[in-house]
């Protein structure tokens, strides 16, 4: 059976809608746009259904259409490769990627440009589809682009207002230092291995590499280049809070399905060149680890509720990094697979509450929207407590293996940094859920009494993601050989994880406890202090009555639990975005972008019109060039 | 070099005896200044009009068309010259140059490039 | 030795056709517009390339015009890209030269004696046939750049390329004039005897070979002789810009391959880090001139002197991938090239045809064909894949990284990442600010659309199905005129 068609379904669907959608209605339009993902996803489970029916050792079909180009003696054929790793990519694609277009139809049903919408975000599948499917890095470095094309394109999509059409540009620019990375390690690979082939480079890669003492290093730190732009990693991460500029299914989309995951994925596609690199490895996991904590941080003291949801991204991103590096490559693709149910569903529910409220994303101006949202509610309750590592939501499965797999790999600091992430990943959703839709509204009357939940469709993709987030995470149960079937099955292309028999003196167990602890703990500390007191301030200032001195006196705890440990970290992590992501690294982005800007200035300089004074350089060049060639030749 | 080397003697006697004259004419002649020897060299007519005046745009049509009828048919005469040696394929070929020749002249005859008003 | 017309068909049915159109603008009557001028030049330029695509496949190498002219494959290829560009710029001139009322048969005319010197450029056997095509080629272009005499920066245009052209004319005539001397003769093959050091004429070859060099690098646009291209390019008429941007690149390269590849291998490690230097400035001036722009003419015209130097990257490699993706480039450079001013024409108003980037707002909804086509080309230029401005710069750098210049290769990347700083403000503009005008009128002429949609698709195709083309640019070096022995003995 094919494998071209789950591409050519969007790639049809954005055409017509594309050139076609300012004469169709907006029902035909949200026909194309969705059906075309909805046959994608048909076609994904026939081709799952043959890949399962298929003999466990032949589960690998590359279906080469015809060659693309050849540059000497390196041949690059249009082909599509389909084994274990790329089956679950496109299962996630355009499982989560369908909900979402279904999700967008109602979203969107009130913009004039749903024709211009539903185009751009089937081009986004189909360049991620190809991502995953393509067999050679060429072909995937298409995808790679495209993704980048198309995000930029859909981020910046209410251009009416600046600061979107900047958020687009930033996002594609990023992107594109990140891709420089890509290019030249692609570069470095032609030039040692000759091919770019997956099959060939992967398979020959142990006895290219060994003789070489700096490409073995140089190709996958250079291919993480790429991945940190495209997954949002320090220090290229400061695209993605932006990105949530765009229509709220966009930043599902990119934060679940497509593009984030996109460098997860090519590392562990060509994991058998970080293998031979250990110090690579390291570097990914350094990363990884750093980014969740920084990440994590950030999210503590942000008031708008996509933006926690955009820094959890980043966090959970370092997370999956942090698993690639410990050589746990298929607990990264677990948590990519899980993330991805989690991620558009609180996503999603995110959108839900901005319609209602009319674009308000601060969660200080909610609270008390469970009554008038119930549904959103527990979708996103289910979301977050997957997202927190709370037992049985998925999250909980793939965070534990990878914090497992970092105490195998690196030892207890790396675990314990882990643990912290996952602490403050609870504290910080626990705090947006206490606050949005618990306690008394903040909301006008008005603006509250009309409040309205899902719309039908809407409310069928939280349901979905909703369940995909209960159970998903049970595919892999941690701690057991014969229960670990997620990476049982990618076993074919990806090398089982190492368990706990090898080294570890704490059983799985142990560790499990302590993370699952320290979450519940962080959701007790969100709930103490935006639940059950969050008239704080106020009864500080009551504290002057006798008759509760006593009552004053265990709000003191508090009050100094607060300045010991909740300000610190409130202020740290002020500090870290202010000084870090604004001072540091928008300066460095905008310095050289001032640079570039001041050298045409100076190229414009010698523009002037003046055909004497063209002349006259003319002249001068020549006799430069002239005299010096004359006497070197 | 060594080609090079009479000619550049040649050179720098020319330029020596040229500048000795100039100089030798402003420096041994009588040097009496009136406004009339001051005026521009119109040969006894009265000067009119700024010396710097444009030309008409007349002149430099009639001037290219000098250039195309008048300097482009010295490339007859050699031709004429070895026309013997050459044979059939040169007289072809100088009947393709005429043709386009031709073609100009009609072309100029056409756009009025031939009448002065 | 003898003239074998056969070979030089091509140049003498354009030479005819010159004529014939020149003297049909003469019987012209005023205020009309010669449409069927237009479909009789459309059609020959169709049936001339036919002609030279039956005949590109000819193998080895064939004389004419008594040795002056060769005919081998690089030619062919040269030749057919230039009726290409030919031909897309005459599908969208009608509907321009109308709306700008300078609608001339003499127009066709004067395109198609430019093309022949382009022809003659790139098949010359010997420097003075080369030096008369230059002259062939420019001095129509010259007149076709001033067409607009209504329009102030047109005449401008015209005179700037005359003066410089005709001072770097003089520049190329008086190097080859040394290398006559030196050498003794004309002919390429002629070249391959200048050993500069053991020879006594040394001096005068080298100033000679600079001098020349020089000339060409003007005509193709390199730094730093590029002043004039942003001027001349903004006041020429729009079609002609086109042509000039694709066409005349293609007879400027295809004759520095001719003379870089007779020249003998123990010049080249000399000449490199000169053209090393030109190409890297080349393409800062480029890119960073454009940066600025916010007209889309100028913009366009600073881009392509950064894709002169992506060229010249290209071409420094000397090995078998920088001649494929030279040949390439030049292919995907003209589609993408004259749809991008296609596109400009298109959504020009007659007068102001200044077409700035606020004209442009909104423009890509409003015209979703015109838009997207625009959108094809700009990513094409970017370098972003499946477009044929993609593979022609994988080529190019990958060249140059095979040849051993890694800083060249990471230089010609990092100056498509500062070209995004240009590129994108168009795809801003066009797609992503609300309109800046109220009504604006589409085009009515067909041909342009034509030209955008043949444009597009190519670009796209030339993106996809790339082995056939490099497989047959492959022989196109191998089996040309140059010297024999000098590709065996390249590094």
């Amino acid at each position: 059976m094919a494998i071209l068609p789950i591409l050519l379904f969007p790639l049809l669907g954005a055409l017509v809608n594309g050139l076609f959608g300012g004469r169709f209605s907006k029902r035909t339009i949200a026909w194309v746009g969705v059906g075309s993902v909805g046959l994608s996803l048909l076609w994904m489970l026939l081709l799952g259904g043959r890949f399962f029916s298929s003999p466990e050792g032949e589960r690998a079909f590359v279906e080469t259409l015809y060659t693309w180009m050849s540059i000497g003696t390196l041949k690059i054929p249009f082909a599509l490769r389909l084994d274990a790793l790329s089956m679950v990519m496109i299962a996630v694609v355009t499982f989560v990627g369908f909900f979402i277009h279904l999700y967008s139809s109602d979203y969107m049903k009130d913009d004039p440009g749903f024709g211009r919408y539903f185009a751009y975000l089937n081009l986004f599948m189909t360049a991620m589809l190809l991502l995953v499917l393509a067999d050679n890095f060429l072909l995937m470095f298409i995808g790679w682009e495209g993704v980048g094309l198309c995000s930029y394109l859909l981020i910046g999509f209410w251009y009416m207002e600046d600061v979107n059409a900047n958020a687009g540009k930033k996002a594609f620019l990023v992107n594109r230092i990140g891709d420089l990375g890509f290019l030249v390690g692609m570069f470095c690979i032609v030039y040692a291995f000759g091919t770019l082939s997956f099959h060939d480079v992967l398979s020959r890669a142990p006895e290219v590499l060994r003789g070489s003492a700096w490409l073995v290093h140089a190709i996958p730190l250079l291919l993480f280049v790429g991945a940190t732009g495209k997954s949002a990693q320090i220090p290229l991460y400061v695209w993605l809070p932006d990105a949530m500029q765009g229509p709220t299914p966009v930043s599902a989309l990119i934060h679940a399905a497509t593009m984030v995951t996109a460098g997860v994925y090519m590392v562990a596609r060509v994991h058998p060149l970080y293998l031979l690199s250990p110090p690579a490895l390291f570097v990914v996991t350094l990363i990884g680890v750093l980014t969740l904590l920084l990440a994590a941080s950030i999210a503590l003291v942000q008031n708008d509720m996509k933006r926690v949801l955009a820094y959890s991204t980043i966090s959970q991103l370092g997370y999956m990094f942090a698993a690639l590096g410990a050589q746990a490559f298929s607990y990264g693709v677990f948590h990519v697979f899980t993330h991805a149910f989690f991620k558009a569903c609180l996503f999603l529910g995110s959108g839900v509450v901005m319609h209602a409220l009319h674009g308000e994303l601060d969660v200080q101006k909610m609270g008390g929207l469970k009554q008038k949202m119930p549904l959103t509610y527990w979708t996103f309750l289910v979301g977050a407590l997957a997202l927190s590592g709370i037992f049985p939501f998925a999250g909980f499965f793939s965070k534990d293996a990878i914090l497992s797999a970092l105490w195998i790999h690196y030892g207890p600091i790396f675990w314990a940094l882990g643990v912290l992430g996952a602490f403050m990943t609870a504290f910080y959703m626990f705090r947006v859920i206490f606050l949005a839709f618990h306690g008394e509204t903040r909301l006008e009357k008005h603006t509250y009494e009309h409040l309205h939940d899902a719309s039908p469709k809407m409310a069928v993709a939280l349901v979905v993601l909703a369940l995909g987030s209960l159970v998903s995470g049970f595919v892999e149960i941690p701690g057991s050989e014969s229960l670990a079937r997620f990476s049982g099955f990618l076993s074919s292309v990806l090398p089982m994880p190492h368990h706990e028999a090898h080294a570890s003196p704490i059983p799985e167990f142990a560790l499990m406890a302590v993370s699952l602890g320290v979450a519940l703990f962080g959701i007790l500390l969100a709930y103490v202090f935006y639940l059950r007191y969050p008239g704080l301030p106020y009864l500080v200032g009551q504290m002057f009555s006798r008759g509760y001195r006593l009552l004053w006196n265990k709000y003191w705890v508090d009050e100094i639990y607060n300045a010991l440990v909740v300000r610190p970290i409130v202020l740290l992590a002020q500090g870290l975005w202010r000084v870090v992501d604004v001072f540091f690294i928008d300066g460095l982005v905008n310095a050289m972008a001032y640079l570039t800007f001041a050298a045409g200035a100076g190229v414009r300089v010698l523009q002037n019109g003046n055909v004497q004074f063209y002349a006259l350089m003319a002249f001068a060049s020549l006799a430069v060039l002239v005299v010096c060639l004359t006497f070197l030749l | 070099m060594y080609t090079v080397v009479p000619l550049l003697i040649l050179f720098v006697l020319s330029s020596v005896t040229a500048i000795v004259f100039v100089l030798a004419n402003r420096l041994l002649g009588p040097q009496a200044m009136t406004p009339s020897k001051l005026e521009p060299f119109e040969c006894g007519v009265e000067v009119y009009g700024p010396v710097r005046q444009p030309l008409h745009v007349r002149f430099y049509l009639v001037a290219l068309l000098f250039v195309l009828f008048d300097v482009e048919s010295v490339f007859f005469f050699p031709w004429a010259v070895i026309l013997k040696d050459l044979g059939l394929v040169a007289g072809v070929e100088m009947l393709a140059f005429l043709l386009f020749l031709v073609g100009a002249l009609a072309y100029a005859w056409k756009k009025g490039a031939l009448e002065w008003d | 030795m003898d003239f074998r017309v056969g070979l030089v068909a091509v140049e003498v049915a354009l030479s005819l056709l010159a004529l014939l159109f020149i003297l049909l603008g003469a019987w012209q009557r005023p205020n009309t517009s010669p449409t069927g001028a237009w479909a009789v030049a459309v059609l020959a330029l169709i049936a001339l390339g036919g002609f030279s695509l039956s005949s590109s496949g000819i193998d080895g190498v064939a004389r004419s015009f008594y040795g002056l002219v060769v005919s081998d494959r690089l030619g062919a290829f040269l030749g057919l890209f230039s009726l290409i560009s030919g031909l897309l710029v005459l599908f969208m001139s009608p509907a321009y030269l109308s709306r700008e009322g300078i609608h001339k048969a003499e127009y066709y005319g004067l395109v198609f004696l430019s093309l022949v010197g382009g022809f003659f450029m790139f098949k010359a056997a010997s420097l003075l046939t080369l030096f008369l095509g230059l002259e062939v080629l420019s001095m129509p272009l010259y007149v076709l750049c001033g067409l607009k005499r209504n329009f102030g920066k047109s005449p401008e245009a015209g005179l700037k390329y005359f003066y410089l052209g005709a001072f770097f004319s003089a520049v190329m005539l008086y190097g080859i004039s040394f290398l006559y001397g030196a050498l003794g003769t004309v002919n390429l093959e002629g070249l391959a005897a200048l050993a500069i050091s053991s020879n006594r004429h040394g001096l005068m070859c080298a100033f000679g070979l600079a001098l020349l060099l020089c000339g060409l690098a003007f005509k193709a646009g390199l730094a730093p002789f590029h002043a004039w291209v942003p001027d001349v390019y903004e006041g020429a008429p729009t079609t002609i810009t086109a042509f000039m941007a694709t066409f005349v690149k293609v007879a400027a390269f295809g004759a520095l391959i001719r003379i870089l590849f007779s020249l003998p291998p123990d010049i080249l490690p000399v000449l490199k880090p000169f053209g090393w230097l030109v190409a890297v400035l080349t393409m800062f001036a480029g890119n960073l001139g454009a940066l600025y722009q916010t007209n889309i003419k100028r913009l366009l015209a600073f881009s392509s002197i950064a894709h002169a130097g992506y060229l010249l990257v290209g071409l420094l490699s000397f090995n078998a991938l920088g001649q494929q993706g030279v040949l390439y480039y030049l292919l995907a450079y003209t589609f993408m090239n004259v749809g991008a001013f296609a596109v400009v024409i298109a959504f020009g108003q007659r007068g102001e045809e200044n077409v700035t980037l606020d004209d442009l707002r909104g423009m890509g909804l409003r015209h979703p064909f015109l838009g997207v086509a625009m959108a094809l080309f700009i990513l094409s230029m970017i370098g972003i894949p499946p477009t044929a401005g993609f593979v022609g710069k994988y080529y190019l750098f990958a060249a140059a990284l095979s040849a051993g210049m890694p800083v060249l290769a990471v230089i010609g990347v990092l100056n498509s990442v500062i070209s995004l700083g240009y590129y994108l403000r168009v795809l801003v503009a066009l797609f992503m600010m609300p309109e800046a005008r109220a009504v604006i009128i589409p085009p009515k002429g067909f041909g342009a659309k034509v030209a955008v949609a043949a444009c597009a698709v190519l670009v796209l195709w030339f993106g996809c199905f790339v082995s056939s083309p490099i497989a047959a640019f492959q022989g196109a070096f191998s089996q040309s005129m140059l010297q024999p022995g000098t590709i065996a003995r390249l590094p």
